[in-house]
């Protein structure tokens, strides 16, 4: 890849951000992280990272929260984002949707590789997938 | 207030497109099955509601729900399958989205009209159950939170190691991170359980009853646990006898039927055969039970047993028989307690025979479980406990 991809994490637990940058930028991504909503809000807005992983239950302010606010933005409404959280419930399910959120995943069914994976895909960066089909 | 014929053939039209799509996809796993299963869903609602049978209520928050559930599939298809398959997800999920407000409008009159009754029939009594509850489903989920997260830390840092992205790790380091994460992985799924139990005992597990069919339910189930099934050689006969629908919640009939097939899985040795056979019953005679007609379900296996001496303890909490402690350490003893409180709340009637294995080659042993399902099917509730179903058949 010529230029790496951004991705921000936004994460209130301080050993889930560290464990999901290492595997984010060991899997040659460049990572930003943040640790509230708020904080999110703003390296978003600032960096126009190429995907969003956000938490839902956090300080100062929620992911629901930033979603909405970052939808109000002309870059942020198009953003993509994906719920990563603990939190399962149904009307947040929905809030997310309708939010334009692109996935929900719960963190304890949700293994890294296949996150790792996932946002490849995403970004249409599955090299390994593509020379896989070349050599076939 | 019907939903609208004319959104009802819409949302027909979209489901049977959608099949089309899902036939499409060649390789058949787990996302193609549920994205047929709920479509299946989708139509059975859609009939329902066409055959009226007062069931408007309980169709709309059903249909509402799987449309929601089907649009979450079908974005994680779309996000999944885009380069290795361009199929038409983006267009199907338009037509979804595009009913949805219908959908909303529609609910939202049911749903003014049985908050009213809500709170209606809590006033009757005080005004603290309405608050109680609400308190002790804010704790569940705060609480189901509060355990994932650490656990999440867990199972990732072990698979970080397991990756080897933090350098070599050998056979043997290998044997015991993979304990720490496939117990991580369990513990998981025992907070699941804890969560629906403490859900049922404060009375606040969200009921939704329709008309089921109990052979789907149970073939749902083993669709779930065909791993563990293949992995023990296990052989499943089916004996599933026509039975007419009966009223009762989905989820809380598959989380029935997950726990006691997944037992006899459990305490069957490899090669064992589980029997699940459906049957109707018509006549009170036929079973020893105060109800006139029932669906009987009837799951049994050539596995251990239960201990003669220990049987009456089987549906208490953390039970565990004698026998089986240690053959297998993954078993919490909430199983059998967790069927029994749902079994109660949805008025089925449980109840079991069960032949230790003597060790002897020749003898009968092994366990059978029997449900009853009252044809009259289970009564609304609405969230908050109602103990007359449970005294008119015990």
């Amino acid at each position: 890849m010529n230029q790496p991809k951004t991705i921000l994490i936004v994460e209130d637990e301080q050993n889930l951000l560290d464990v999901l940058a290492d595997k984010l930028g060991a899997s040659g991504f460049s990572v930003l992280k943040a640790e509230n909503g708020e904080k999110g809000l703003d390296l978003a807005l600032k960096y126009h990272p190429d995907l969003i992983l956000l938490d839902i239950l956090m300080p100062k302010m929620d992911g629901l929260t930033m979603v909405r606010r970052l939808r109000e933005d002309v870059w942020g409404s198009t953003a993509s984002v994906i719920i990563l959280t603990n939190l399962v419930d149904n009307e947040k399910v929905m809030e997310a949707v309708k939010n334009k959120v692109s996935d929900y995943l719960i963190k304890t069914d949700c293994k890294l590789k296949d996150l790792v994976e996932m946002i490849k895909k995403k970004l249409g960066l599955n090299r390994t997938f593509q020379s896989s089909v070349y050599y076939y | 207030m019907p939903i609208q014929s004319s959104i009802l053939n819409a949302i027909f039209d979209t489901t049977l497109a959608l099949y089309r799509v899902a036939d499409k996809i060649f390789d058949d796993n787990f996302f193609k099955k549920k994205l047929r299963r709920c479509g299946l869903e989708i139509l059975i609602l859609v009939q329902a509601v066409f055959s009226g049978d007062n069931f408007d209520q309980n169709a709309h928050f059903a249909l509402e729900k799987k449309i929601d559930d089907i649009l979450l599939l079908l974005k994680f298809g779309k996000s999944y399958y885009h380069l290795v398959n361009p199929l038409n997800f983006s267009i199907l999920i338009n037509s979804y989205e595009s009913l949805q407000p219908e959908i909303y409008q529609s609910l939202a009159s049911v749903e003014k009209a049985t908050k009213a009754r809500f709170v209606k029939n809590t006033e009757n009594e005080s005004d603290q159950p309405t608050k109680d509850f609400m308190e002790k489903d804010e704790f569940v989920y705060l609480a189901s939170h509060q355990l994932r997260t650490p656990l999440s830390a867990i199972s990732w840092y072990a698979e970080m190691l397991l990756s080897e992205d933090a350098g070599n790790i050998n056979q043997q380091q290998k044997k015991y991170l993979e304990e720490v994460y496939n117990n991580s992985q369990k513990m998981s799924q025992l907070i699941n359980t804890l969560l629906n139990i403490s859900r049922i005992e404060s009375g606040c597990f969200a009921v939704e009853i329709k008309p089921l069919n109990f052979s789907v339910i149970l073939d749902d189930v083993l669709l779930e646990l065909d791993h563990e099934i293949s992995n023990k050689k296990i052989t499943i006969e089916k004996i599933y006898n026509p039975t007419p629908t009966v009223k009762a919640d989905y989820h809380l009939a598959y989380v029935i039927f997950q726990n006691l097939i997944s037992n006899s899985i459990k305490y069957t040795p490899e090669g064992g055969e589980i029997k699940i056979e459906v049957n109707f019953l018509k006549n009170e005679k036929e079973i020893n039970l105060k109800i006139k007609e029932c669906v009987l379900i009837k799951i049994s296996d050539n596995g251990y047993g239960i201990p003669k001496n220990q049987q009456e303890k089987v549906f208490t909490k953390l039970f565990r028989g004698d026998n089986i402690k240690n053959k297998d350490s993954a078993g919490f003893g909430i199983g059998l307690y967790t069927v029994k409180l749902m079994s109660d709340r949805c008025g089925f009637k449980i109840w079991f025979e069960s032949e230790e294995d003597s060790g002897l080659s020749a003898s009968r042993h092994g366990t059978t479980f029997y449900i009853a399902i009252p044809l009259e099917g289970m009564k609304e509730k609405e969230g908050s406990e109602d103990k007359k179903n449970e005294h008119s058949l015990s």
